[in-house]
């Protein structure tokens, strides 16, 4: 008993730590979904107060019952819970990645009692801790006299405790990815519950969303979610914005099934394992047909091979590409010109592409001091991984953007001009991703955190960095947009600059600063392991 | 002609006002092997990364076949092996991935590559897990995928810094027989190492570092006759015996404590 109760002492003050370091334990992905979700949340309230002051439009949220208080209290309460929950998501994960199970498992405690401690600590939850007290709270703001109502309340409340304990133990035992899709879920199933809640669990919504939305096809729904806006019926877009929310948490659940049970197949079942070989094969290290029309030297093949290696097997990544396709789908949706919307799909992409070249040498791991020990330029490490990352790049954004010029206005000039921009796009990514790799080599991923506070601060550099390039593209677009042939021309010129900054002035800025680095990268590198690929 | 495959001279490396390495000068012949022992923390790593050029040195010169190394010395790394301690492994390529792409940066045939690396893999019985991600790998296997990197493609100078810790005793025997048949192919080779047995076995010459500086340098077949006791004229009668003889100062290796 006392072991468990050191135990239980123990995980609680891992805990409270893990809490205490939210900010270092979060993960980039984590981190814009919360980012997302909070945004939502507050926009629609912040709309459904305006709809409601400004109008005496009764909304399906509020049931009619135009109540500041409990416009004031569903912000806080949904804010709160959705905290809570990723708080509760990211200690789940944080316990299942840092806590060695190995270490209490050496000590003489059976089985059960583990599971016992486990649930304990849950209970135990620092956010539930955090959360309660709130809860309460706003069962008294909200006025609930009725005992059946605070019966009612009591049991969503363990409803929500149900919930923490489900999701912390299938975070434990589960893809990394669906668990931040099952973080993304329960918000949204908490948010449900808060609006059950608060109209007093009344609202027949099922019959209202089955008469009023036939048709759930995702376009109609963001033309009905633009209309919404223009006519001033913040609380209907916001409804619909929720319904497309479900739609594309419906494809990303789907997506990551299907690659569960592909990667499942793929190591049982022997006809799928030799066909992957067979289309791996024709990239493999011998043959490498593709690279050889393009004349790079062994090595620089070596490199580039070995990238798309990396690459292919890269969960993130493939999270990267789906949020890619998700902004060019929503970008398409837009009522702007097309070529602006060309334009945006384009610098989009580059943006999701962007932590890519930011971890040249966080990706190689402990590799990459292979490179200071075989016969490899160390000039041309930087040049190489350069060349590959414009190499990725292409393999992923050309077809996301002969995509978009399929569904937009296909014609000679949007070909034109994808060309520079994409030019210049190439360039900008080379110049951050190295400035950003040379600078933090390791710190631009949260996977490993504590005593990490770099990350911190290259975050924002990035996005201003890469903001600034995007920044002066639109200038460029902004003065010159007039005359097509003259924004083409500017383009252009806009690309060549580029290409003349990086290749004569800071090409050569760069490798001196890796050569003058190399020491602290190899140290950032080999001490800090990360775990991109589980 | 130079007879010395790697030549330190007077060499001193200090991090953070701590002295790695003191005035460090030892050679090593050309097919020759050189076994470096010391306590941990002695400098060994520091030694091996400063020959191999991963680091830069404060004083002194580090020659290795007649030129100047330093971390751009591109033709001589062309001819050496290196089996750093911190293996250089890339985790997310296959085994054989990671191994052909080692064989591309040392240029080596490419008729060759498959051969030498398929039978290697035999050797080491890792050829049916060629296909697995080096990340799977446990720490011995990721050992031997490291050693077979570093001699793929035959090279005339072989580093290897700790190559025997975490591998199985049969893989250790298979090692053992790889390092000789360099040698006869007149490859010269720096082992360091705790396994003071092995390296008695294997080496011509031994050294042993201590606080950065080279206490004992001799050959192997001289540890037999190096006196211990000047008044018995009693000899030593193994290298573990010299070892323990001076380094033992700072371990209190005698006083078991009594609770235990």
């Amino acid at each position: 008993m006392k072991i468990l109760i050191s135990q239980i002492k123990l995980i609680l003050k891992q805990k409270y730590r893990a809490f205490l370091y939210l900010i270092k334990y979060r993960n980039d992905a984590l981190y814009i979904i919360s980012l997302f979700i909070l945004i939502i949340l507050l926009l629609s309230n912040l709309l459904s107060s305006i709809s409601i002051l400004n109008s005496p439009v009764m909304s399906i949220l509020f049931g009619g019952n135009h109540n500041r208080r409990l416009l004031i209290s569903t912000t806080i309460s949904t804010i709160i819970t959705t905290i809570w929950l990723l708080l509760s998501t990211i200690v789940g994960i944080n316990l299942t990645q840092n806590l060695n199970k190995k270490f209490f498992l050496r000590f003489p405690i059976n089985t059960f009692n583990f599971a016992i401690l486990n649930l304990s600590t849950q209970l135990f939850d620092i956010g539930l801790l955090i959360v309660a007290p709130f809860f309460f709270f706003l069962l008294y703001i909200l006025n609930i006299d009725s005992i059946i109502n605070v019966i009612y309340s009591l049991v969503i409340f363990l409803m929500f405790l149900c919930i923490l304990i489900c999701t912390v133990n299938v975070i434990k035992s589960l893809n990394y990815y669906l668990c931040l899709f099952i973080s993304f879920f329960l918000t949204f199933v908490n948010f449900v519950i808060i609006y059950f809640l608060i109209n007093g669990l009344m609202i027949n919504l099922i019959s209202e969303y089955t008469t009023k939305y036939f048709s759930l096809y995702p376009p109609l729904i963001f033309i009905r979610i633009i209309d919404n806006i223009h006519f001033g019926n913040y609380t209907v877009a916001f409804e619909e914005c929720a319904i497309l929310l479900i739609e594309f948490c419906l494809i990303f659940i789907i997506y990551l099934f299907t690659l569960r049970s592909i990667s499942k197949n793929i190591t049982n079942d022997n006809r799928l394992l030799n066909l992957s070989r067979s289309l791996l094969h024709k990239f493999s290290f011998n043959k490498q047909p593709m690279l050889k029309l393009l004349s790079f030297t062994r090595q620089e093949e070596a490199f580039i091979i070995k990238d798309i290696f990396y690459i292919i097997r890269n969960h993130r990544i493939k999270t990267w590409f789906l949020l890619i396709l998700i902004s060019v789908y929503l970008i398409s949706n837009l009522q702007i010109d097309n070529l602006l919307k060309h334009i945006i799909t384009i610098s989009i992409t580059f943006i999701i592409l962007l932590p890519l070249a930011c971890n040249y040498f966080a990706f190689d791991n402990k590799g990459l001091l292979l490179y200071f020990i075989t016969p490899i330029s160390l000039k041309n490490v930087l040049t190489n991984k350069n060349k590959s990352i414009v190499i990725i790049c292409l393999l992923i954004s050309i077809p996301i953007i002969i995509w978009d010029l399929v569904i937009n206005s296909f014609s000679l000039y949007f070909v034109l001009i994808t060309i520079p921009i994409l030019v210049y796009q190439l360039y900008c990514i080379i110049i951050i991703g190295s400035a950003i790799s040379l600078y933090f080599p390791y710190k631009v991923d949260y996977e490993k955190i504590m005593g990490q506070f770099n990350p911190v601060l290259s975050q924002p550099y990035i996005f201003v960095s890469f903001m600034l390039s995007q920044g002066i593209l639109a200038l460029f677009i902004y003065i010159f947009s007039q005359n097509k042939l003259i924004l083409l021309l500017s383009i252009f010129s806009l690309s060549f600059i580029s290409f003349i900054i990086y290749s004569l002035l800071l090409k050569h800025y760069f490798i001196n600063i890796f050569l003058r680095r190399k020491t602290i990268i190899i140290k950032e590198i080999t001490k800090n392991e990360i775990i991109l690929y589980e | 002609m130079n007879k010395y495959a790697i030549s330190v001279i007077n060499v001193s490396k200090k991090y953070n006002h701590t002295c790695a390495l003191d005035n460090v000068s030892f050679n090593l012949a050309k097919g020759s092997c050189l076994g470096l022992v010391g306590p941990n923390g002695a400098g060994k790593t520091t030694l091996v990364d400063s020959i191999t050029g991963i680091i830069n040195i404060d004083s002194g010169g580090i020659f290795v076949l007649e030129e100047e190394m330093n971390l751009h010395s591109i033709s001589i790394k062309n001819r050496m092996g290196i089996l750093p301690q911190e293996l250089s492994l890339l985790d997310y390529l296959k085994c054989n991935e990671y191994l052909s792409f080692v064989a591309q940066l040392y240029k080596v045939d490419k008729q060759q590559i498959d051969n030498r690396i398929n039978s290697l893999l035999r050797v080491f019985g890792l050829y049916q897990k060629k296909d697995k991600l080096l990340c799977e790998f446990s720490v011995g296997m990721r050992k031997k995928v490291a050693f077979i990197a570093t001699i793929l493609h035959l090279p005339e100078i072989v580093i290897l810094d700790e190559p025997f810790e975490s591998v199985d005793p049969l893989s250790v025997v298979i090692m053992r027989k790889i390092i000789i048949r360099l040698l006869q192919k007149n490859t010269s080779i720096l082992i360091t190492s705790h396994n003071l047995d092995m390296i008695e076995k294997l080496c011509n010459e031994v050294a042993i570092i201590k606080d950065g500086k080279i206490i004992y340098n001799s050959d192997t077949k001289d540890i037999h006759s190096k006196i211990k006791n000047e008044l018995t004229k009693e000899t030593y009668n193994s290298l573990e015996e010299i070892f323990i003889d001076m380094t033992k100062q700072e371990q209190d290796g005698d006083v078991i404590p009594s609770w235990l």
